[in-house]
């Protein structure tokens, strides 16, 4: 996520082109107004592979401003939304054969429900659109459907002290909206609660992995550093292949870590994430100590309890690291499992580490 | 599946004397924390899904509810 956003005008060359989904335009009192495709074309569905995997991740912003949906008159609804291109494209597919307004506000092409909690969407840039963009004479009513998700950053009863606008929240999901809207504005407690499922899991997925993958190059390097220690004569090409064998179930622990206890999350015991990564880095040590041999492991009962801590530890800290990316997680919930369990991750990697020293010797 | 996070540690306050039952909170919280009962005053049904995203509490017009993520 970007943490300083340029000004709109420096930034114009950050927003990704959406000239394609513009089909149209219509009058309005306050000028001609962008209308845009409730249906993807290619390159959406590209832009939101490229995002998923985190290329270019923060160039995903698009122009702020009104759009219009369909044919929208005087008294068609309107929607407020983050300047997200993922976001704006998961809400258009959603408003076919509907007629309404879209104002898009500047979240830095964050999300709604992150920019909410960052304070980008807010009233303050709310009311700012409203003005800019002449709302005031495009409707004749005077009332905003925000997503719910929005709420955490905007106190809605300020909206309409500063500018005459009513906010009522909509659905959490785009796809309630026609719902919603079919409904009187009215949303159902189902329609009002997040929910965290597989696909939604297995989305973030991708992130995590690229994430963590960083810290392959260091895995490798502090095997090959290890394996220095009274190494016998090794080759430095054999060194480079011991270094790497030695890695790979590290490299599985962060597939573990970062994508099989996400998608198992609700099958595996505990509330605590770095509980649940520990009993899943606990079953991986097993699961090592079985396949020593695979690794190129000693199998000197050091080195094997050396293994299982680190792994044990580091499956345990990519877990508790997913907290950052659930829909259900509180900060004072993470705050407390980081103070237990990160000294306790610190100290077993430790005595791993000074084991696999030991080890060297014993080995011997 | 409804999932569950730690108990007992969300920092959620609720003064029921300034409620005025307008029932804000229960429309922008994404977890159902709130229920409100037929005395026209809302509750805390279920503070421990609560995930301190602070909606409720910067929404509340009258201030009757407090979210301090990260104290205690």
């Amino acid at each position: 996520m970007p943490t300083t956003g340029p000004t709109e005008i420096e930034a114009a060359s950050c927003y990704v082109d959406i000239s394609h989904a513009i089909n149209g335009s219509i009058d309005s009192p306050a000028g001609p107004v962008s209308r845009i495709a409730t249906t993807l074309a290619a390159q959406d569905i590209l832009h939101d592979w490229h995002a998923r995997w985190s290329i270019h991740r923060d160039q995903f912003r698009i122009p702020t401003g009104i759009y219009a949906v369909g044919n929208p008159g005087e008294s068609s609804p309107v929607l407020v939304t983050a300047n997200y291109k993922l976001t704006f494209d998961k809400l258009r597919i959603e408003l076919r054969e509907m007629d309404l307004w879209i104002l898009v506000i500047d979240t830095k092409g964050v999300n709604v429900w992150c920019s909410a909690g960052k304070g980008t969407f807010c009233a303050s840039e709310i009311i700012n659109k409203i003005r800019q963009t002449g709302l005031a004479q495009i409707v004749s009513h005077r009332q905003l459907i925000l997503p719910q998700l929005a709420a955490p950053g905007v106190a809605a009863h300020t909206i309409s002290k500063a500018a005459g606008f009513k906010v009522v929240y909509g659905p959490i999901k785009a796809r309630d909206i026609p719902a919603f809207i079919a409904n009187g504005y009215h949303a159902s407690p189902v329609m009002r609660r997040v929910t965290f499922d597989l696909a939604e899991r297995i989305v973030l997925t991708p992130v995590e992995l690229l994430m963590s993958s960083k810290l392959i190059p260091i895995i490798v390097i502090m095997f090959f550093l290890i394996n220095l220690i009274n190494n016998g004569g090794l080759s430095l090409s054999q060194m480079l292949k011991v270094a790497g064998f030695n890695s790979l179930s590290y490299i599985i622990a962060i597939l573990i870590g970062c994508v099989l206890v996400p998608v198992m999350l609700p099958l595996i015991p505990f509330r605590s994430f770095a509980a649940k990564g520990a009993l899943a880095g606990i079953i991986w040590s097993l699961i090592v100590y079985r396949l020593g041999d695979v690794f190129m492991y000693s199998s000197s009962w050091t080195i094997m309890l050396a293994h299982s801590l680190l792994l044990t530890a580091f499956v345990s800290f990519l877990a508790l690291n997913f907290t950052g990316s659930t829909t259900y997680t509180s900060f004072s919930g993470t705050q407390k499992e980081t103070l237990q369990a990160v000294p306790i991750q610190l100290i077993a990697s430790l005595i791993g580490l000074a084991l696999l020293v030991i080890g060297r010797f014993a080995w011997i | 599946m409804h999932m569950q996070y730690l108990q007992g540690v969300a920092n959620l306050y609720f003064d029921e004397e300034k409620c005025i039952g307008c029932g804000i909170c229960i429309d922008v919280c994404p977890h159902e924390v709130f229920e409100l009962v037929n005395k026209g005053k809302v509750i805390i049904r279920d503070k421990d899904s609560c995930m301190e995203c602070g909606a409720c509490a910067l929404n509340c017009p009258v201030a009757a509810v407090e979210v301090k993520p990260g104290v205690g």
